[in-house]
């Protein structure tokens, strides 16, 4: 009955032997087959381990997968599907696997109990640093990890289904075949590469055929059916909120190819079915670790399902009638009194001892404890097991299922495959699902009797990939670590990448016994995602890299970068920084000429980035009036007013103009950083504060181009573009005057004579469509007057120069009043932030003034806070901090601008400018922050 | 989590931006005598229940609208999901 | 000064694959009508007048001309209207009157045309919803990959996805990465 194909063989390297196996073998089989015993060295002891189970539950095959210079740690050898190629080998040893240096450790086993780490390695502490935790971090962990970046691709996606079936056994298949043929969208995930469950390992019938065929003809009428979509290799390994789960689908175990690796799928299910199966436990004895060591039902599936050959003297240790399904030699049945209490064979076990005394010489042991139901994903959302006695196990909690989750098979502890196949109807009955077929299959009843661990003063093991023993769980007790909680953190005993899968039963079955308590009273850990590792590329799927977040590009983006433009992340945004031109050294040459060039003739910069928020409706200056603290609703058709926005609690928000366009329509811009917060505040104030208001609003921000045009020469430029039918003289469209014009022979623009640069200025606005072709010809219009094109870096300097706050002033902490605008808010309205804005203490008298060096050589920080003296600097000495510098070409020297205790009342004073991050401190005047053309004339020319 | 939007049907919480506890909605009367004390408990006092709790959620990868949630913050449940211009315009 | 030249925002990009094919659609407008409040009724017969289509339910698009009309948000739509005239807002404007406002967004998104048997093969990894069974009229916002995109159901099979114009590059790059995950 195996499900190998033995004419399609496959080759593959295990620990660089080349080795054979065929197409349906896991890798596990395949060295099975190939008699390889020992897989791996222990995580503490280095013991040689070989394969315990058939599946995802295998605590002791970890290898590593190699491909072209990468290197996939902590891979289930049970999990790999042997694939052409594979490069497989052991980890967590030095030496070789058969013969590992470290394989000390298992001597100085006694050092090595529970919890020695808090009780080693503190002394001396010097040691801690240079010494211990190097060796601790060499040794530490299982699978190394690579320093290179992931070779692979991975993808994520979106489901949705009327029922999710999570498991294709027996239960899985029934329920699925029934909501299929109801017409239900159906998805049916299951970790293995074929469908069947238990049906592919075991020697039974389904309606007189072997259950393997009936695993295989199911699986086939599923797959035909065009609602139900089956997904092999996809684990469901977590439960969220209101019917979300999350699946991760393995596409291929080969390392490095083009296409995604693994897939993880965000799936929306209005009911989901568990029939996870169960999970065999083992018995804890002396030496139960050894390889060839093996759980029962796992060497049933390697016998039958992969048709491996594992030896004919074998022992069967088993506590259940489901274990006596296995073919051994010798079996050893705890309920007649026999057990064994050691065994031998260290790279192999070659004998075993039974508690009658008996050495009895083996090839292999099977061992069966019983079977846990696999209810990890009914406690995701904090539900937690109940204890049944008679069949010794945990089951879900009826009561404290996930939302609509219904369980079945195994899963729910029905354990003939009879039992299985009935349970899955009555739960689809529940759903007013029909049973579309009921098969017929053996119905043996459980027997079962608790059995966990012979007592012995040698090391039996429970948490096989952790190495925590019986001897651990019971010591954590002694030390008054009797909590499961605790027992788990110190021993722990269930945290390793199985997360207990074959020993978290088993330990708190030996904690009850050692401290006298039931298993019900005892309790369990909480179960959390993800049920299986997931790899950390899968969550991040295709943002990596440069799509790790959007990238949003100016209209101006194209020609910047022909321009040589060196760009800058803001946010989301690439900014042009400055733009270098042949010949510049450095990026304050080109900085400080684009700033003398602005200042000095002309300079354009791409100001498309600022929001740009469409305001209109009967009452858009009314609605304006409340969210700025000046008044819109005076203003002008045809003009344009700076605004201060505040939060509610008086704390300056954003700041931006705001130009009329009509009686009602206005552009509110808004900073680049905030044009998101200031829209949702609008549209909060819009729907929820003032709703009986006739106001809207939408982003425009991508809908136009805009660009600065500054400098003396700014409006001779424009003149060159704007369409001669409209007037931009002085008298005709002055300082704040803006309107709709048309440009370069009738293309639709807006013009706003703004300037954040202290020139004479515009910016000019086209559809985003044009912007290309606007910056061109604004700069080919420029060329006469030696135009710069300006950036982020530029734009900077010169507001610095002038004074103007922006977002190292605006930096949540500050208010109208810090910022030197609170004559600005108006006493005749109420606005956002006005009342909180009034509140003691949150005036304090700090002002935004300038500050130049008082040695004209001297650079000024950033950051840096104003003490009276040199000398002591704490809470108390503290005037204030500096919030922006800048070397000012036109002034040559450097500027400041910064918050003072008493403000612009100590213009004139001198004061220390204290920066102890980088060990400059430099007394610095304070003057105004109006630095360059301090009266404002060249704005108004 | 998903929300269940009265226009749009269920969508992914990833679409909205959380703002907080749905008494924002109520925003004191800036001209009362105890204006100053009103927006103090309006903007910093919140109860932080074990169980039913409304707040208000941003569809911004959506329609734009505020939403009123009233969800279980014991077992995630929304046992309600309302527009928040309707309440706003019913209080008005 | 030259007249300027408008460039779309995809550069009229135009791919096939097995099963699936992208396509930018330029030379349509985009303007984004609000209904004036207490003018609900005559902004629909003005609707009817100047685009001649009833207004579209929550969640859907309605045929309007040659262009079609959706639904953006309570009191707000967006009309998509072919012809390549950028004061589209202007004259709708002005045949809607006192009863709405209106606003460009034409440059403001890029439009591609999505079509083939395996479209939903590819929406499924781009974008959350249920599209594969959704309303025939069906049109809605969500974000694809922390980008808006709007999705519009057309009648003969295919989609349009519109997206902001400043991330537009790295949107199809995105759109283009899992066609090639699914299809190679």
């Amino acid at each position: 009955m195996s499900l190998v194909d033995f004419d399609a063989p496959i080759n593959f390297k295990f620990n660089g032997k080349a080795l054979q196996g065929f197409d349906g073998d896991t890798l596990a089989s395949a060295l099975l087959r190939n008699g390889v015993k020992v897989v791996a060295r222990s995580f503490k002891y280095h013991r040689p381990r070989g394969i315990m189970a058939a599946g995802s539950e295998e605590p002791n095959a970890l290898v590593e997968i190699h491909a072209s210079g990468v290197c996939e740690p902590n891979r289930r050898a049970t999990t790999i599907k042997l694939f052409e190629g594979l490069d497989a080998r052991s980890q967590n040893f030095v030496g070789s696997v058969d013969r590992d240096l470290l394989a000390i450790n298992d001597l100085l086993s006694p050092f090595f109990a529970a919890g020695f780490y808090y009780k080693t390695f503190m002394w001396p502490r010097a040691f801690w640093e240079k010494l211990y935790e190097p060796i601790i971090r060499r040794a530490a962990g299982l699978g190394s990890i690579m320093k290179t970046p992931d070779p692979d691709s991975y993808d994520k996606g979106f489901l949705h289904c009327d029922v999710l079936i999570i498991g294709g056994g027996p239960a899985g298949l029934l329920a699925a075949l029934n909501a299929g043929e109801a017409g239900k969208q159906v998805i049916l995930c299951d970790e293995d590469f074929i469908l069947g469950g238990r049906l592919l390992s075991e020697d039974i019938d389904v309606d007189g055929t072997p259950a393997a065929d009936w695993a295989k003809l199911t699986a086939h009428r599923l797959m035909m059916m065009p609602n139900v979509r089956v997904m092999k290799r996809t684990t469901v390994y977590g439960v969220y909120d209101h019917g979300i789960y999350g699946a991760l689908e393995t596409r291929r175990d080969a390392i490095g190819l083009k296409t995604p690796r693994h897939i993880l799928w965000r799936i929306y299910a209005k009911t989901s079915i568990l029939a996870a199966g169960a999970t065999e436990r083992p018995i804890a004895f002396e030496n139960n670790d050894r390889p060839g060591i093996m759980l029962a039902g796992a060497a049933r599936t390697y016998a039958n399902r992969f048709g491996v050959t594992l030896g004919d003297n074998a022992a069967l240790l088993t506590n259940n009638d489901d274990g006596l399904r296995t073919s051994a030699r010798h079996v050893l049945d705890v309920r007649g009194g026999e057990s064994v209490v050691n065994t031998k064979g260290r790279s192999g076990v070659k004998s075993v001892t039974l508690n009658s005394g008996q050495s009895l010489p083996v090839d292999g042991l099977y061992m069966s404890g019983g079977w846990n139901p696999n209810v990890h994903l009914t406690c995701h959302k904090r539900g937690r097991p109940k204890w049944d006695d008679v069949l010794s196990c945990f089951l879900p909690d009826a009561g404290n299922l996930p939302a609509d989750m219904k369980v079945i098979g195994s899963a729910n502890g029905a354990f003939s495959t009879q039992a299985v196949f009935d349970s899955a109807n009555a739960a689809c009955k529940t759903l007013g699902i029909k049973a579309a077929m009921r098969p017929k299959s053996e119905d043996a009843p459980v027997k079962v009797t608790a059995f966990w661990h012979v007592k012995t003063k040698g090391r039996a093991w429970v948490d096989f990939q952790n190495d925590v023993t019986a001897k651990d769980i019971a010591l954590a007790h002694q030390e008054g670590f009797s909590s499961v909680e605790h027992v788990k953190r110190y021993t722990t005993l269930g945290m390793a990448t199985d997360q207990g899968k074959t020993s978290n039963v088993l330990g708190l079955a030996v904690l009850a016994q050692a401290s006298g308590r039931t298993i019900p009273e005892t309790g369990t850990t909480i179960f959390r995602p993800p049920y299986t590792p997931v790899p950390i590329g899968a969550f991040a799927g295709a943002h990596r890299g440069t799509h790790f977040k959007p990238t949003r590009l100016t209209p101006s983006h194209k020609y910047s970068a022909e321009q040589g433009a060196t760009f800058v992340d803001t946010g989301y945004w690439k900014r042009a920084q400055w733009i270098a031109r042949p010949g510049e050294k450095g990026w304050r040459d080109s900085v400080d000429r684009e700033v003398l060039t602005t200042r000095g003739s002309v300079g354009i910069c791409d100001v498309s980035t600022l929001g740009k928020i469409d305001v209109q409706g009967k009452d858009a200056g009314k609605f304006l009036n409340k969210v700025y603290v000046n008044t819109f609703s005076t203003l002008k058709v045809g003009r344009c007013r700076y605004g201060l926005m505040l939060r509610e609690d008086g704390i300056a928000m954003d700041d931006g103009t705001s130009a009329r366009l009509s009686k009602t329509h206005y552009i509110t811009t808004t900073t680049t950083a905030k044009a998101g917060p200031v829209y949702r505040h609008m549209e909060f104030c819009r729907q929820v504060l003032f709703p009986e208001m006739d106001v809207h609003l939408i982003s425009t921000t991508d809908q136009w181009a805009q660009y600065s045009v500054a400098g003396p020469n700014a409006r001779k430029l424009l003149e060159k573009i704007v369409d001669p039918n409209f007037d931009i003289s002085n008298e005709a469209f002055p300082y704040m005057a803006c309107g709709q014009i048309t440009v370069c022979g009738g293309t639709r623009a807006r013009l706003f004579r703004l300037s954040f640069s202290g020139e004479l200025a515009y910016e000019i606005s086209v559809p985003a469509r044009y912007g290309d072709a606007l910056i061109r010809a604004l700069m080919s219009a420029g060329e006469e007057y030696g135009a710069a094109l300006y950036g982020t870096e530029a734009l900077g300097v010169m507001r610095i120069e002038k004074g103007h706050a922006a977002g190292n002033e605006l930096d949540g902490r500050t208010t109208a009043a810090h910022l030197g605008l609170g004559g600005f808010v108006s006493g005749k309205k109420d606005c956002i932030g006005k009342v909180l804005s009034a509140r003691e203490g949150l005036n304090d008298g700090v002002a935004l003034v300038g500050f130049i060096a008082d040695n004209p050589k001297d650079t000024l920080h950033n950051g840096a806070h104003f003490s009276a003296e040199l000398g002591k600097a704490g809470p108390n000495e503290d005037l204030g901090h500096m919030s922006s510098v800048a070397y000012s070409p036109e002034l040559k020297h450097w500027v400041g601008l910064g918050f003072i205790a008493g403000g612009k009342s100590r213009i004139g004073e001198t004061v220390y400018a204290r920066d102890f991050v980088r060990n400059h401190h430099v007394k610095v005047k304070i003057v105004s922050p109006h630095f360059v053309d301090p009266d404002g004339e060249r704005l108004r020319g | 989590m998903i929300i269940n939007h009265p226009l749009l049907g269920p969508r992914d919480a990833s679409e909205f931006v959380h703002m907080g506890d749905a008494s924002l909605m109520h925003r004191p009367d800036p001209k009362s005598e105890t204006a100053a004390d009103d927006f103090y408990r309006y903007q910093y006092l919140r109860d932080n229940p074990a169980g039913l709790y409304a707040e208000l959620w941003f569809h911004e990868q959506g329609d734009r609208s505020w939403l009123v949630v009233t969800r279980n913050t014991l077992t995630h449940e929304i046992i309600d999901v309302q527009l928040a211009r309707h309440i706003a315009r019913q209080k008005s | 000064m030259d007249k300027l030249t408008p460039l779309s925002v995809f550069e009229n990009y135009s791919r096939d694959w097995d099963g699936f094919s992208i396509a930018e659609i330029t030379g349509v407008e985009l303007v984004s009508l609000s209904v004036a409040g207490g003018h609900e009724k005559e902004f629909a017969k003005a609707m009817k007048t100047a685009l001649g289509c009833a207004l579209p339910a929550p969640g859907t698009v309605v045929p309007a001309g040659e262009g079609l009309v959706m639904w953006t948000a309570p009191g707000q739509y967006l009309a998509m209207i072919p012809g390549g005239n950028d004061r589209a807002d202007e004259e709708l404007a002005a045949a809607i009157g006192a009863t709405g406002y209106a606003v460009l967004q034409s440059d403001g998104w890029g439009i591609l045309q999505i079509s083939g048997d395996k479209i939903f093969d590819v929406l499924e990894r781009f974008v959350p919803l249920n599209l594969r069974n959704c309303a025939d009229n069906f049109a809605a916002r969500t974000s694809a990959h922390h980008m808006a995109v709007i999705c519009v159901r057309l009648l003969d099979g295919a989609w349009l996805l519109l997206t902001p114009r400043t991330s537009a590059a790295g949107f199809l790059e995105s759109l283009e990465h899992v066609t090639d995950n699914v299809i190679g």
